[in-house]
């Protein structure tokens, strides 16, 4: 029974945070919250439910690496019970989470230092990092995906930290500029700048991986 | 609007994050401009290879497995929480400014009140004694080299004397009872006596003025020698 409610519960967020006008879905996650805040601790685990595909996810593109973003989404969480006293009510607890995320990748990406190189498709496999992929009946177009994601994940590793979060904010996770601007708390007009300058990077980038495999 | 414009804005215009009058105008440039043209479908292209990664995906073992991570975690840092953090996790923003503002109004008075307290009981603050030295006549003293004397009217300059007999007197403070120390302290601090030393120690030099000054310190007398004004000095017109 929790894990259904955590499973509408974070449909209904992910058309909250894409949508803010869904009222039902911004109350629900709202009540959610309240509880939580209230000392609930069902409803924190909950909380957790709803959010941690989310945050993994994010954490995991942000930072590039599976242990890095496992890490990075602990202590997420950790931060968010540690101060959801407080966070008011009224705002947005996406965007607070997303702040969070962002906070605390930044954290963990200057405390590692210069980024690892990025884990190759056959060494993640062996972690059973891709055991979801790999279990499905076309393991050659499994393998043509994780390269690709691989690549993408190159991509981003030759952008800013800044750069990194306010892409993946914005193309893939989906956040408007706006939303983008309130969680790495600066201006619209930076975060364009920033975005702008990452994707011409990762196009340049891009392009020269077309360019040597056309060669090779 | 020109090319190198248009270039620079490209990269925000495929994913429609300019304002409406600008995208406008790019799009009237993208009609006609086949150059820029190619590169708005080089970064559509580009745009759309970077979300063709899916997200990563996490199994529910995976997931349970990291929830229960968080939960033991924070089971322990919540196991031995502090004072403060239990105080804080029960209240709210506006609380807790009011409780911070209640404590430094509570700590200025407390300040406050043993800042008066002391002031009532003569606490050791500093004061200004009168260096003024009050002129004596005094015995004939013992002849010194003037250099040291010099030396010692340098080392003793008003500063460090206002300063040396303040000290002297906080030091004494600590010894004595107030009542002695007010009457102790308001005494003038300097004396001086002035005597005339005979010209024997200087070769044919005049006779010298000796002043002789005996701070609060009992160690510490200033000695210092001044050539006596005579009619020796003032000058003689020449004569045959």
């Amino acid at each position: 029974m929790p894990s259904e409610v955590a499973d509408i519960a974070l449909m209904t967020d992910t058309l909250g945070l894409r949508n803010s006008s869904s009222k039902p879905a911004a109350l629900s996650s709202s009540s959610l919250v309240e509880r939580a805040m209230a000392g609930d601790p069902a409803a924190f685990e909950e909380l957790i439910d709803c959010h941690q595909r989310k945050v993994l996810s994010t954490a995991w593109r942000m930072l590039g690496n599976r242990e890095d973003a496992h890490d990075a989404a602990q202590e997420v969480f950790l931060r968010v019970h540690k101060y959801l006293g407080g966070f008011r009510s009224h705002e947005d607890f996406a965007a607070w989470l997303y702040r969070i995320i962002v906070n605390v990748c930044r954290d963990h990406a200057r405390k590692r230092g210069p980024r690892h190189q990025f884990a190759s498709f056959e060494s993640e496999r062996e972690d059973g990092t891709f055991e979801t992929l790999a279990s499905g009946e076309d393991v050659e177009a499994n393998a043509i995906k994780a390269q690709q994601r691989a690549l993408i994940e190159q991509a981003l590793d030759t952008l800013t930290t800044k750069e990194r979060a306010a892409i993946v904010l914005r193309d893939l996770e989906g956040l408007s500029t706006e939303e983008v601007a309130r969680a790495l708390g600066s201006s619209q007009t930076t975060v364009r700048t920033q975005i702008s300058s990452a994707r011409a990077k990762i196009k340049q980038y891009r392009d020269r991986v077309l360019k040597r495999t056309r060669r090779g | 609007m020109k090319c190198r414009r248009v270039e620079k804005l490209i990269p925000l215009y495929v994913e429609r994050d300019l304002e409406t009058g600008i995208a406008d105008r790019i799009s009237s440039h993208l009609d006609w401009c086949g150059r820029c043209n190619w590169l708005a479908d080089e970064y559509r292209e580009s745009q759309s290879w970077l979300r063709s990664s899916a997200a990563p995906e996490f199994d529910a073992a995976a997931l349970n497995a990291f929830k229960a991570g968080v939960l033991s975690r924070i089971a322990e840092t919540s196991a031995k929480p502090s004072l403060i953090a239990n105080l804080l996790q029960h209240l709210n923003r506006r609380q807790v400014l009011a409780l911070s503002t209640a404590v430094l109004v509570v700590l200025g008075m407390v300040v406050l009140y043993v800042y008066q307290m002391r002031a009532k009981l003569g606490g050791p603050t500093p004061q200004i004694v009168d260096s003024r030295p009050s002129i004596e006549p005094g015995p004939a003293g013992i002849e010194e080299n003037p250099r040291e004397a010099n030396s010692d009217k340098r080392r003793d300059s008003p500063k460090r004397r206002i300063y040396r007999s303040a000290r002297n007197s906080g030091n004494a403070l600590a010894r004595r009872p107030a009542a002695q120390t007010d009457a102790k302290d308001r005494a003038p601090v300097v004396r001086a006596s002035l005597s005339t030393v005979n010209s024997s120690g200087f070769g044919a030099s005049p006779a010298i003025l000796r002043i002789e000054i005996q701070t609060s310190d009992p160690n510490i007398r200033i000695i210092w020698f001044a050539p006596k004004e005579t009619d020796s000095h003032q000058i003689k017109p020449a004569t045959d």
